[in-house]
Order: C-alpha cells, then structure tokens, then sequence
C-alpha cells in the first residue's frame, strides 16, 4: 500500500525482466515477494491436478490451463501466480490483449497447494485477492493434511477430505478430481 | 491496443491530477480518453439511479454507491469511472486504500447511462472489462430506446424494456427500479 502512495509502481515489463534464478517473483500489495522452489511433494501434487485439469479442458475446448510462472495482474500493485490457473476462452479474449506479457486480470479459476513453509493465512489473503478481482473458484490443496479448501468468495471455504472429490461446477464443467488420487503416495 | 507496448504508465497521481474543466477523463488500453459532458436527460437518469440504490444501500447497511467521478483503477492500463458503481462493504476493504485516492479493483455494480454520442460497442467492451475484473452485475441504460441491458459475470446478457424491473439480484439484495419510473418524463 506504501508504495501506491508513493506513487511507485512496478510495470509489466520491469516485473519480467527481473532476474528469476529458478525462482518465483509476485507483486504483491506493490512489493516484491521471491518464493523460493517447492519440494517434491508439492510438485508432483501440482502435476497430478494440473494434468487432469489441462486434458479435460483440451478435450472439452474449454480454454486453457497454466503452470506457475503464469503471471496474473491483478490490479497495478498486486500481479501473482498461482501454481496452477485456469482461463475460459472468453475471458482469454479479455485478459491477454499481448501474449508475450501478464495477463490483465484473473485467471477463472486459480489453486495454490501449500508448502511446508507456507502460512495458510498469507495465502489465504492471497486467495482473497484473486476472489475479489474476479476468479469464481479457488482451491487451496495441503498436501501434508490431505485436504482441499474450496473458495468462491473470500474468507469462506467448503473443506474437502479423502474419499470426496474436487469438482469444476460451472467454471470448469465436468471436471471431477479424487482426493484419494491426487495425494496417493509418492 | 498497440499502447501496451509503449509502456507509457500513468500513475494515480497523474491520472488525479489531470485538469477535468467539467469534463471526465478515462484510462483505456493505456490512453488517457477524455469524454465530452452529457446531456440533461443523462444526469436526470443518473441521480434518479443514485438516489433510489443510496436509499436502499444506506437502509440495509450493505456499502457505497459513487456518482461518475470515481475512478476505478483495474489495472496499470485502465481507470474508469462507471456513471453509477456500488461497492459492497467486504470488497471496500480489498479495493479502497484510501480515500483520496482512486479504487483499485472493480466495483459490484457497474452502470453506463448512454449519451447520444456514446457506442453502444465501446460501452459493451468497457462493461466486459468490468466484469472481467470482477464487477458481478453490469447495466447499460439506453435513455433513447428506453431499455437497459443487464450483463452477468457468466456470460449472460438480458434486454428490458418498457414496465421491466431492474433488480440487484444477489448483489444488491432487495433492490428493485421499474424502467417506467426510471424513464418518467
């Protein structure tokens, strides 16, 4: 927030030519946050849903999923990427005026899995923050507790557990996921 | 379009600063778009507008409604300032860091009150924009075919005319305005 009043503010083309070293860089409330690579747990995690989610919107052309380095501006002071993200067709039209660049909004649907490291609280404030700047569906995945919130406004959340599974209502139609599968054994 | 990769940016303070000599000033794919003033019959329509939802939001509690010199930043490339917004109460705490300066985000509610001037596909694409960033419910009032469009975030877009009711839906829950009162001469 200091920095927006100081009238600082970080464009496209600053955020993307900052060094990555295999790291990650956010924008987040106008200042830079560096995450640092995830475990293993966390990436296969991230892979096993972002699959299943990138071969049901293949088959049904229902627009297209991204990984982690997707960068999503938010607002001028906040541009995140979650780790996986989900844009319908329409709305690609809107948000990506320049491919080679940030998307200008929020994905449809966003997911962040936890790391060991990770406050749930923090990502919960992030989460927030893709709600309010139009996502419909959130999930947050804990890989370590084997559970799976799922958010459509900020603050609230539906809890999923083994046995039960994840589904895309009308954001991502027809697309199920189980619990079960996605935090099998390594 | 092409001003994206310009990369010229307006900061807020610029953008706040710019002389409005009665005039509004908007920020579209990065250009600063300066609007000419409007008829009567448009501000009739918008304080009609304005006093029927501040009464409604004002009884219920439920947030803020701006008149048309908000400025709502939704990204580096665009400020817009709806003729009508409505915020509610739990986005105001996301999108309002402070009140001199502009919002940064969407509002709830976004209204369009056409001028003559104005292109129905400009206001379409300005309310797409909206609803992309967020904005749950859009209308377009047209004061010339006495109708209003009513844009939904999935997509849907509905026409009314005549004795229709515009509604708040789950937005601005309760709220209701009869075009027939809305259009009264």
């Amino acid at each position: 927030m200091n920095t927006l009043l100081q009238n600082k503010i970080w464009t496209d083309d600053a955020l993307l030519a900052l060094d990555r070293e295999g790291r990650r860089h956010e924008l987040w409330l106008g200042k830079i946050v560096t995450m640092t690579p995830g475990g293993a747990e966390h990436s296969g995690t991230a892979l096993e849903l972002s699959a299943a989610m990138h071969f049901h919107v293949r088959q049904h052309r229902l627009g297209r999923v991204f990984e982690g380095q997707a960068g999503y501006r938010l607002s001028v002071r906040d541009c995140l990427s979650p780790d996986i993200s989900f844009v319908s067709n329409a709305r690609l039209k809107v948000i990506l005026p320049d491919r080679t660049k940030f998307f200008q909004g929020a994905p449809d649907l966003a997911v962040e899995v936890l790391s060991p490291s990770d406050s749930i609280t923090r990502t919960e404030e992030k989460i927030a923050l893709y709600l309010t700047h139009g996502t419909k569906l959130v999930w947050l995945v804990n890989p370590a507790l084997r559970w799976v919130r799922v958010y459509q406004e900020p603050g609230a959340f539906a809890l999923l557990k083994a046995g039960r599974f994840i589904t895309g209502n009308s954001v991502l139609p027809g697309f199920r996921f189980s619990l079960t599968r996605l935090f099998e054994e390594l | 379009m092409k001003t994206l990769t310009q990369n010229k940016l307006w900061t807020d303070d610029q953008l706040l600063a710019l002389d409005r000599d009665g005039r509004k000033h908007e920020l579209w794919f990065g250009k600063v778009v300066t609007m000419p003033p409007a008829g009567s019959e448009h501000g009739d329509i918008i304080v009609r507008l304005i006093v029927a939802l501040g009464t409604h939001v004002a009884r219920h509690k439920l947030g803020k409604v701006y008149e048309g010199q908000t400025g709502f930043r939704l990204g580096p490339e665009h400020c817009f300032e709806p003729d009508v917004s409505f915020v509610t109460k739990e986005r105001l705490k996301f999108i309002l860091l402070s009140k001199e300066k502009l919002l940064h985000g969407a509002p709830d509610l976004a209204v369009e009150v056409l001028s003559p001037s104005d292109s129905i596909t400009k206001t379409e694409a300005k309310l797409g924009l909206y609803l992309a960033h967020g904005t749950r419910l859009a209308w377009m009032i047209d004061p010339k075919t006495k109708s209003a469009r009513v844009y939904k975030q999935d997509g849907s877009m509905e026409v009314l005319r005549r004795d229709r009711v515009l509604t708040g839906n789950s937005v601005l829950p309760g709220f209701r305005i009869s075009l027939s009162r809305l259009f009264e001469d």
